[in-house]
Protein backbone atom coordinates (compact mmCIF):
# COMPACT_ATOMS: atom_id res chain seq x y z
CA UNK A 1 0.00 0.00 0.00
CA UNK A 2 2.37 2.33 -0.94
CA UNK A 3 -0.21 5.05 -2.22
CA UNK A 4 -1.78 5.06 1.32
CA UNK A 5 1.70 5.66 3.13
CA UNK A 6 2.96 8.39 0.69
CA UNK A 7 0.01 10.76 2.29
CA UNK A 8 1.33 13.38 4.77
CA UNK A 9 -0.48 13.45 7.63
CA UNK A 10 -1.89 16.80 8.00
CA UNK A 11 -4.58 18.32 10.32
CA UNK A 12 -7.72 16.61 8.59
CA UNK A 13 -11.54 16.71 9.08
CA UNK A 14 -12.32 13.46 8.37
CA UNK A 15 -11.72 10.90 11.49
CA UNK A 16 -9.48 8.39 11.03
CA UNK A 17 -7.54 10.06 9.00
CA UNK A 18 -7.17 7.85 6.00
CA UNK A 19 -5.88 4.84 8.11
CA UNK A 20 -6.10 1.23 7.21
CA UNK A 21 -6.06 -1.70 9.19
CA UNK A 22 -3.45 -4.21 8.04
CA UNK A 23 -4.85 -7.34 6.61
CA UNK A 24 -4.80 -10.41 8.77
CA UNK A 25 -2.95 -12.33 6.56
CA UNK A 26 -0.46 -11.05 4.88
CA UNK A 27 1.37 -12.22 2.10
CA UNK A 28 3.25 -9.98 -0.18
CA UNK A 29 2.26 -11.49 -3.07
CA UNK A 30 -0.89 -11.61 -2.92
CA UNK A 31 -1.11 -7.96 -1.81
CA UNK A 32 1.06 -7.08 -4.68
CA UNK A 33 -1.57 -8.91 -6.91
CA UNK A 34 -4.10 -7.28 -5.61
CA UNK A 35 -2.56 -3.52 -6.14
CA UNK A 36 -2.51 -4.44 -9.78
CA UNK A 37 -5.85 -5.29 -9.90
CA UNK A 38 -7.00 -2.29 -8.16
CA UNK A 39 -5.20 0.18 -9.61
CA UNK A 40 -5.98 -1.26 -13.68
CA UNK A 41 -9.83 -1.42 -12.36
CA UNK A 42 -10.19 2.04 -10.63
CA UNK A 43 -13.82 3.32 -10.20
CA UNK A 44 -13.72 7.17 -9.92
CA UNK A 45 -17.45 8.87 -8.52
CA UNK A 46 -19.39 10.99 -10.63
CA UNK A 47 -18.71 13.76 -8.93
CA UNK A 48 -17.63 17.24 -10.21
CA UNK A 49 -17.78 21.29 -8.37
CA UNK A 50 -16.87 22.85 -11.23
CA UNK A 51 -15.59 23.71 -15.05
CA UNK A 52 -12.85 20.97 -14.11
CA UNK A 53 -15.42 18.38 -14.41
CA UNK A 54 -16.26 18.96 -17.83
CA UNK A 55 -12.73 17.78 -18.75
CA UNK A 56 -13.26 15.16 -16.66
CA UNK A 57 -16.54 13.86 -18.61
CA UNK A 58 -14.79 14.87 -21.89
CA UNK A 59 -12.07 11.88 -20.31
CA UNK A 60 -14.29 9.65 -19.87
CA UNK A 61 -15.98 9.87 -23.30
CA UNK A 62 -14.88 8.19 -26.54
CA UNK A 63 -12.47 10.56 -27.43
CA UNK A 64 -10.48 9.96 -24.61
CA UNK A 65 -11.64 7.28 -23.35
CA UNK A 66 -10.29 6.76 -20.27
CA UNK A 67 -11.94 3.33 -20.32
CA UNK A 68 -8.58 1.74 -21.91
CA UNK A 69 -7.25 2.27 -18.97
CA UNK A 70 -9.38 0.82 -16.60
CA UNK A 71 -11.09 3.60 -15.16
CA UNK A 72 -13.97 4.12 -16.64
CA UNK A 73 -17.07 2.65 -14.20
CA UNK A 74 -17.78 6.19 -13.08
CA UNK A 75 -19.95 5.25 -9.87
CA UNK A 76 -22.91 7.36 -8.47
CA UNK A 77 -22.24 6.52 -5.19
CA UNK A 78 -19.28 6.97 -2.78
CA UNK A 79 -20.16 3.57 -1.78
CA UNK A 80 -19.09 2.34 -5.07
CA UNK A 81 -16.07 3.89 -5.64
CA UNK A 82 -12.64 3.73 -4.76
CA UNK A 83 -11.33 7.27 -6.62
CA UNK A 84 -12.50 10.39 -5.41
CA UNK A 85 -11.72 13.55 -8.46
CA UNK A 86 -11.93 16.49 -6.84
CA UNK A 87 -12.72 18.28 -9.81
CA UNK A 88 -13.36 21.85 -9.18
CA UNK A 89 -13.72 24.70 -6.50
CA UNK A 90 -14.50 23.68 -3.21
CA UNK A 91 -16.57 26.50 -1.13
CA UNK A 92 -16.76 26.38 2.37
CA UNK A 93 -20.75 25.43 1.63
CA UNK A 94 -19.55 22.50 -0.10
CA UNK A 95 -16.54 21.27 2.12
CA UNK A 96 -18.26 19.16 4.30
CA UNK A 97 -20.52 17.69 1.92
CA UNK A 98 -17.09 16.66 0.31
CA UNK A 99 -15.85 15.17 3.71
CA UNK A 100 -18.78 13.03 4.23
CA UNK A 101 -18.32 11.72 0.70
CA UNK A 102 -14.69 11.06 1.34
CA UNK A 103 -15.91 9.04 4.26
CA UNK A 104 -18.57 7.06 3.01
CA UNK A 105 -16.02 5.93 0.60
CA UNK A 106 -14.90 2.54 1.28
CA UNK A 107 -10.86 1.64 1.82
CA UNK A 108 -8.34 1.33 0.04
CA UNK A 109 -9.47 4.74 -1.36
CA UNK A 110 -7.83 7.90 -3.00
CA UNK A 111 -7.80 11.29 -3.87
CA UNK A 112 -7.16 13.48 -7.53
CA UNK A 113 -7.00 17.09 -7.05
CA UNK A 114 -7.94 17.72 -10.33
CA UNK A 115 -6.90 21.66 -11.30
CA UNK A 116 -6.03 24.45 -9.69
CA UNK A 117 -9.06 25.36 -7.58
CA UNK A 118 -8.66 22.42 -5.82
CA UNK A 119 -4.91 22.58 -5.48
CA UNK A 120 -4.78 25.84 -3.97
CA UNK A 121 -7.63 27.87 -4.33
CA UNK A 122 -6.34 28.86 -7.49
CA UNK A 123 -7.73 32.05 -9.01
CA UNK A 124 -9.54 32.66 -5.50
CA UNK A 125 -7.24 32.47 -3.66
CA UNK A 126 -6.67 36.37 -3.40
CA UNK A 127 -6.82 38.31 -0.08
CA UNK A 128 -10.87 39.16 0.14
CA UNK A 129 -11.50 35.41 -0.58
CA UNK A 130 -14.40 33.97 1.61
CA UNK A 131 -15.94 31.10 0.73
CA UNK A 132 -13.14 29.19 -1.17
CA UNK A 133 -11.31 26.67 0.70
CA UNK A 134 -7.69 27.19 -0.72
CA UNK A 135 -6.66 23.77 -1.28
CA UNK A 136 -8.57 20.86 -1.10
CA UNK A 137 -5.82 18.77 0.59
CA UNK A 138 -6.66 21.08 4.04
CA UNK A 139 -9.91 19.16 4.14
CA UNK A 140 -8.82 15.74 2.79
CA UNK A 141 -5.67 13.75 1.86
CA UNK A 142 -4.76 13.95 -2.01
CA UNK A 143 -2.81 11.45 -3.88
CA UNK A 144 -2.15 13.13 -7.13
CA UNK A 145 -2.41 16.63 -7.88
CA UNK A 146 -3.24 17.21 -11.96
CA UNK A 147 -2.48 21.12 -12.30
CA UNK A 148 -4.39 22.87 -14.85
CA UNK A 149 -6.86 25.54 -15.05
CA UNK A 150 -8.71 23.04 -16.41
CA UNK A 151 -6.45 20.83 -16.91
CA UNK A 152 -6.65 18.76 -20.84
CA UNK A 153 -8.04 14.84 -20.45
CA UNK A 154 -4.75 13.95 -20.93
CA UNK A 155 -3.29 15.65 -18.07
CA UNK A 156 -5.95 13.59 -16.15
CA UNK A 157 -4.98 10.58 -18.01
CA UNK A 158 -1.56 11.09 -16.73
CA UNK A 159 -2.96 12.15 -13.16
CA UNK A 160 -4.81 8.24 -13.29
CA UNK A 161 -0.87 6.98 -14.49
CA UNK A 162 0.70 8.60 -11.41
CA UNK A 163 -2.04 6.81 -9.52
CA UNK A 164 -1.88 3.85 -10.69
CA UNK A 165 2.21 4.21 -10.02
CA UNK A 166 1.78 5.20 -6.98
CA UNK A 167 -0.56 1.58 -5.95
CA UNK A 168 1.39 -0.72 -7.81
CA UNK A 169 5.07 1.16 -7.87
CA UNK A 170 5.34 0.89 -11.67
CA UNK A 171 3.92 3.18 -14.33
CA UNK A 172 2.47 0.92 -16.88
CA UNK A 173 1.51 3.25 -19.85
CA UNK A 174 4.20 4.19 -22.74
CA UNK A 175 5.20 7.94 -22.03
CA UNK A 176 3.82 9.93 -25.20
CA UNK A 177 6.24 10.92 -27.43
CA UNK A 178 6.95 14.46 -27.61
CA UNK A 179 5.87 16.47 -31.08
CA UNK A 180 8.49 18.74 -32.67
CA UNK A 181 7.83 21.54 -34.61
CA UNK B 1 -45.69 54.03 -15.20
CA UNK B 2 -47.16 57.04 -13.38
CA UNK B 3 -50.59 55.56 -13.70
CA UNK B 4 -49.40 52.42 -11.66
CA UNK B 5 -47.61 54.88 -9.24
CA UNK B 6 -51.08 56.97 -8.37
CA UNK B 7 -51.84 56.35 -4.72
CA UNK B 8 -48.43 55.79 -4.09
CA UNK B 9 -46.22 58.58 -1.64
CA UNK B 10 -43.11 58.40 -3.79
CA UNK B 11 -40.06 60.05 -2.87
CA UNK B 12 -38.92 60.41 -6.51
CA UNK B 13 -39.78 59.74 -9.92
CA UNK B 14 -37.42 60.32 -12.58
CA UNK B 15 -37.09 59.17 -16.36
CA UNK B 16 -33.74 57.75 -16.80
CA UNK B 17 -31.37 57.63 -20.16
CA UNK B 18 -32.52 54.13 -21.48
CA UNK B 19 -28.79 53.77 -23.51
CA UNK B 20 -26.22 54.98 -20.13
CA UNK B 21 -28.57 53.13 -17.50
CA UNK B 22 -30.38 50.63 -19.02
CA UNK B 23 -34.00 51.58 -17.49
CA UNK B 24 -36.91 53.76 -18.05
CA UNK B 25 -37.84 54.81 -14.77
CA UNK B 26 -36.15 55.49 -11.44
CA UNK B 27 -38.60 55.99 -8.16
CA UNK B 28 -37.24 56.62 -4.72
CA UNK B 29 -39.53 54.96 -2.41
CA UNK B 30 -39.70 54.81 1.37
CA UNK B 31 -39.13 51.34 3.00
CA UNK B 32 -42.95 51.20 3.98
CA UNK B 33 -44.06 51.77 0.33
CA UNK B 34 -42.46 49.04 -1.31
CA UNK B 35 -45.03 46.44 -0.86
CA UNK B 36 -47.77 48.34 -1.86
CA UNK B 37 -45.62 49.49 -4.76
CA UNK B 38 -44.38 45.79 -5.76
CA UNK B 39 -48.19 44.94 -5.77
CA UNK B 40 -49.06 47.14 -8.21
CA UNK B 41 -46.00 46.05 -10.72
CA UNK B 42 -47.27 42.39 -9.54
CA UNK B 43 -51.13 43.01 -10.93
CA UNK B 44 -49.73 45.25 -14.06
CA UNK B 45 -47.64 42.06 -15.10
CA UNK B 46 -44.22 43.28 -14.80
CA UNK B 47 -41.65 40.61 -13.47
CA UNK B 48 -38.96 40.82 -10.69
CA UNK B 49 -35.39 40.59 -12.13
CA UNK B 50 -33.19 41.06 -9.28
CA UNK B 51 -32.71 42.46 -5.86
CA UNK B 52 -29.97 43.68 -4.53
CA UNK B 53 -28.18 46.28 -2.02
CA UNK B 54 -25.63 48.95 -2.45
CA UNK B 55 -23.49 50.18 0.21
CA UNK B 56 -23.21 53.89 0.02
CA UNK B 57 -22.13 56.44 2.81
CA UNK B 58 -25.88 57.24 3.14
CA UNK B 59 -26.63 54.17 4.09
CA UNK B 60 -27.65 51.10 2.06
CA UNK B 61 -29.66 51.42 -1.30
CA UNK B 62 -31.57 48.26 -1.96
CA UNK B 63 -32.60 48.04 -5.88
CA UNK B 64 -35.52 46.08 -7.18
CA UNK B 65 -35.42 45.80 -11.24
CA UNK B 66 -38.45 45.03 -12.53
CA UNK B 67 -39.70 44.44 -16.73
CA UNK B 68 -42.16 43.85 -18.56
CA UNK B 69 -41.84 41.76 -21.60
CA UNK B 70 -45.09 43.38 -24.21
CA UNK B 71 -43.52 46.83 -23.71
CA UNK B 72 -40.12 47.80 -23.36
CA UNK B 73 -39.99 49.73 -19.65
CA UNK B 74 -37.49 48.49 -16.94
CA UNK B 75 -37.75 49.88 -14.30
CA UNK B 76 -35.98 50.12 -11.07
CA UNK B 77 -37.26 50.96 -7.17
CA UNK B 78 -34.95 52.25 -5.05
CA UNK B 79 -35.33 52.55 -0.95
CA UNK B 80 -32.90 53.96 0.88
CA UNK B 81 -32.26 52.69 4.56
CA UNK B 82 -30.25 53.83 7.29
CA UNK B 83 -27.05 51.69 8.29
CA UNK B 84 -28.34 51.43 12.14
CA UNK B 85 -31.52 49.57 11.36
CA UNK B 86 -31.49 47.91 7.90
CA UNK B 87 -35.02 46.62 7.71
CA UNK B 88 -36.58 46.53 5.11
CA UNK B 89 -40.35 44.60 4.13
CA UNK B 90 -39.87 41.43 2.12
CA UNK B 91 -41.98 41.11 -1.15
CA UNK B 92 -41.50 37.27 -0.76
CA UNK B 93 -45.46 37.33 -0.73
CA UNK B 94 -45.75 39.11 -4.35
CA UNK B 95 -42.78 37.76 -5.94
CA UNK B 96 -42.25 33.89 -4.94
CA UNK B 97 -38.85 34.36 -6.67
CA UNK B 98 -37.72 37.50 -4.52
CA UNK B 99 -37.32 35.15 -1.55
CA UNK B 100 -33.99 33.78 -2.75
CA UNK B 101 -32.78 37.03 -3.93
CA UNK B 102 -33.83 38.89 -0.56
CA UNK B 103 -31.60 36.11 1.31
CA UNK B 104 -28.86 37.05 -1.06
CA UNK B 105 -28.66 40.31 -0.39
CA UNK B 106 -28.87 39.40 3.67
CA UNK B 107 -25.72 37.23 2.88
CA UNK B 108 -24.08 39.83 0.94
CA UNK B 109 -24.75 43.09 3.07
CA UNK B 110 -27.27 42.13 6.38
CA UNK B 111 -30.27 43.63 5.29
CA UNK B 112 -32.92 42.32 7.17
CA UNK B 113 -36.03 41.61 5.05
CA UNK B 114 -38.99 41.51 7.57
CA UNK B 115 -41.61 38.97 6.85
CA UNK B 116 -39.55 36.69 4.47
CA UNK B 117 -40.28 33.42 4.89
CA UNK B 118 -36.89 31.74 5.48
CA UNK B 119 -34.25 34.02 5.95
CA UNK B 120 -31.31 31.90 6.00
CA UNK B 121 -28.08 31.67 4.26
CA UNK B 122 -28.63 31.28 0.88
CA UNK B 123 -24.87 30.94 -0.60
CA UNK B 124 -22.66 31.90 2.52
CA UNK B 125 -22.18 29.02 4.86
CA UNK B 126 -23.93 28.71 7.79
CA UNK B 127 -21.17 29.38 10.25
CA UNK B 128 -21.07 32.85 8.86
CA UNK B 129 -24.27 33.79 9.05
CA UNK B 130 -23.12 37.35 10.54
CA UNK B 131 -20.53 38.13 8.04
CA UNK B 132 -21.33 39.88 5.11
CA UNK B 133 -18.30 39.71 2.49
CA UNK B 134 -19.55 43.10 0.24
CA UNK B 135 -19.57 45.70 3.12
CA UNK B 136 -17.25 48.33 2.31
CA UNK B 137 -14.65 49.93 3.99
CA UNK B 138 -14.70 53.63 4.49
CA UNK B 139 -12.39 54.30 2.47
CA UNK B 140 -14.21 52.65 -0.84
CA UNK B 141 -17.74 53.60 -0.03
CA UNK B 142 -18.77 56.29 -2.09
CA UNK B 143 -21.67 58.53 -1.95
CA UNK B 144 -25.08 57.91 -4.03
CA UNK B 145 -24.28 61.03 -6.32
CA UNK B 146 -21.23 59.26 -7.42
CA UNK B 147 -22.79 56.38 -8.68
CA UNK B 148 -26.01 57.18 -10.19
CA UNK B 149 -27.58 60.53 -11.43
CA UNK B 150 -30.94 60.96 -11.19
CA UNK B 151 -32.14 61.74 -14.50
CA UNK B 152 -35.36 63.15 -15.84
CA UNK B 153 -37.08 64.24 -12.62
CA UNK B 154 -40.68 63.97 -13.19
CA UNK B 155 -41.59 65.01 -9.11
CA UNK B 156 -39.22 64.92 -6.03
CA UNK B 157 -39.02 65.79 -2.64
CA UNK B 158 -36.48 67.55 -1.21
CA UNK B 159 -34.58 64.54 0.72
CA UNK B 160 -33.34 63.05 -2.54
CA UNK B 161 -32.77 66.43 -4.33
CA UNK B 162 -30.59 66.86 -1.57
CA UNK B 163 -28.51 63.35 -2.21
CA UNK B 164 -28.08 64.78 -5.12
CA UNK B 165 -27.69 68.47 -5.67
CA UNK B 166 -23.68 69.11 -4.89
CA UNK B 167 -23.66 66.86 -7.98
CA UNK B 168 -26.03 68.68 -10.25
CA UNK B 169 -24.70 72.08 -8.96
CA UNK B 170 -21.12 70.36 -10.36
CA UNK B 171 -22.51 69.54 -13.30
CA UNK B 172 -23.97 73.25 -14.01
CA UNK B 173 -20.47 74.82 -12.92
CA UNK B 174 -18.93 72.59 -15.84
CA UNK B 175 -21.04 73.98 -18.36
Amino acid sequence: MAAQGSVVQKEMLTAGAHYMDPPIVNIQLAQDLLDVCRSMSLWPMTFGLACCAIEMMATGMARFDMARFGAEVFRPSPRQADVMIVAGTVTKKMAPAVVRLYEQMPGPKWVISMGNCAISGGPFKIKDNYNVIEGVDTLIPVDVYVPGCPPRPEGLLEGFFQLQRLITGKRWWPVAAEVKG
Amino acid sequence: MLQLLEGIPTQCVAKQDKVSTGRAWSVFLAPAQIVKTARKLYEAEYSLEDVFALDIEEGFLVLYHFNRWNVDERVVLRVLISKDNPTIPSIASIFDGAEWHERETRDFHGVNFEGNPNLVPLLMCVEDVDFHPLLKTDKKRKQIKDLLNLGEVVSCNKEIEALFAEAEAEVASDA
